[in-house]
């Protein structure tokens, strides 16, 4: 990889933190409270559509971070362990929750895109 | 001093460990043509924890040194404006109709489940961790805490309903004779969140991209709606 490559990725790195930490900055001065992050991202979005591109920097930083993002969350899923009690004792109807309702939830999204957005033609 | 410099190397250590796990699980995730039996991160827990049981130390020491790790989703949810970004200008034509979709299945995805589980009154901190099901982990585990649910919870919660709807889509899309990739998209990237949109790839490049938008959009108005429900 060219010098100039690997600076414009951290620059786009550092762009993507500067706008986390102006979410973090503003949180506690919104009326409504917010996550931080998701603050953040509405502040790259409004930045992206001011420069109507995305710069290349950003784009080449933005792309290993999304595609590996779990690897972040592995921390907070062990921390799942603490609730294995509770986990266990209410196992079934978790599982109706989490299976039954997304399938159900699928298919009805689904359909009502379908009739939107083709007339129900489905092509 | 001394102290100092044992944490560090503590939490350098625990770091590498996770990092060497999750290319394992990558590798894995990638050898099965990206199976969502086996998404990475179920994988990378399981050989973290194994490690952590058998060398007796303990999940809270565990977050503490992988503190880095978790620090991290936040510039990685803030990352999510990009692709959200160039899709939308891919979709904009649209844009307006496929709103309506995903609202419906956003609120529907997240009413049921919550449903179900107040008809067999569960105790509060399932009920408000399930919430956010279907949207990203990192927004729903941001979310999770803003309003009194359990971000770990939260996490495991998202990706089930993730692997569920990406093993199951097809299945569905057949049975209810769903053939469009963009509605086949907005289902899944909306219900299934990320999970769902790397399996919206295969029906096409225009049911990834509808379904990038879709989780995007699903993700940011959840928050949105749930942090100002729970504000009052």
């Amino acid at each position: 990889m060219k010098f100039s490559s690997v600076s414009s990725t951290l620059a786009g790195g550092v762009a993507i933190i500067v706008c986390y930490y102006l979410g973090t900055l503003l949180q506690p001065r919104l009326p409504i409270s917010l996550p931080s992050a998701l603050i953040g991202l509405l502040i790259m979005f409004a930045w992206l559509t001011l420069l109507q591109r995305v710069p290349a920097g950003v784009e080449k930083a933005s792309l290993p971070i999304l595609k590996h993002m779990s690897i972040f969350f592995v921390p907070a899923t062990l921390a799942a362990v603490n609730y294995a009690d509770v986990l266990t004792e209410h196992a079934m109807v978790l599982f109706i929750a989490l299976v039954l309702t997304t399938l159900v939830s699928i298919g009805l999204t689904a359909l009502l895109a379908k009739w939107l957005l083709t007339g129900g033609k489905g092509e | 001093m001394n102290n100092e410099v044992a944490t560090f190397l503590w939490s350098a250590c625990w770091i590498l460990i996770t990092v060497i796990a999750y290319v394992f699980a990558f590798l894995l995730f990638r050898r099965t043509a990206s199976s969502p039996w086996c998404h990475p991160l179920p994988v990378t827990a399981l050989i973290v924890g194994t490690v952590l049981f058998s060398s007796d130390v303990s999940i809270d020491t565990f977050r503490e040194h992988a503190g880095l790790l978790h620090w991290l989703l936040g510039p990685a949810t803030v990352a999510l404006a990009v692709p959200l970004y160039k899709q939308w200008h891919q979709i904009r034509s649209d844009g307006v109709r496929m709103l309506v979709p995903v609202i419906a299945g956003g609120v529907m995805a997240c009413v049921m489940a919550v449903a179900v589980l107040v008809l067999f009154d569960t105790p509060d901190v399932l009920t408000l961790s399930m919430l956010t099901k279907s949207i990203t982990t990192p927004l729903a585990m941001e979310t999770s805490e803003l309003i009194g649910g359990a971000p770990s919870l939260a996490a495991i919660f998202v990706i089930i309903t993730g692997i569920v709807g990406a093993v199951f889509a097809s299945a569905i899309f057949t049975l209810i004779n769903v053939r469009c990739p963009k509605c086949q998209g907005i289902a899944l990237g909306t219900v299934a969140h990320a999970v769902g949109t790397s399996r919206a790839v295969l029906s096409g490049e225009s049911a990834s991209a509808f379904a990038t938008v879709a989780l995007c959009i699903n993700g940011i108005l959840t928050s949105i709606v749930l942090a100002w429900l729970f504000s009052g």
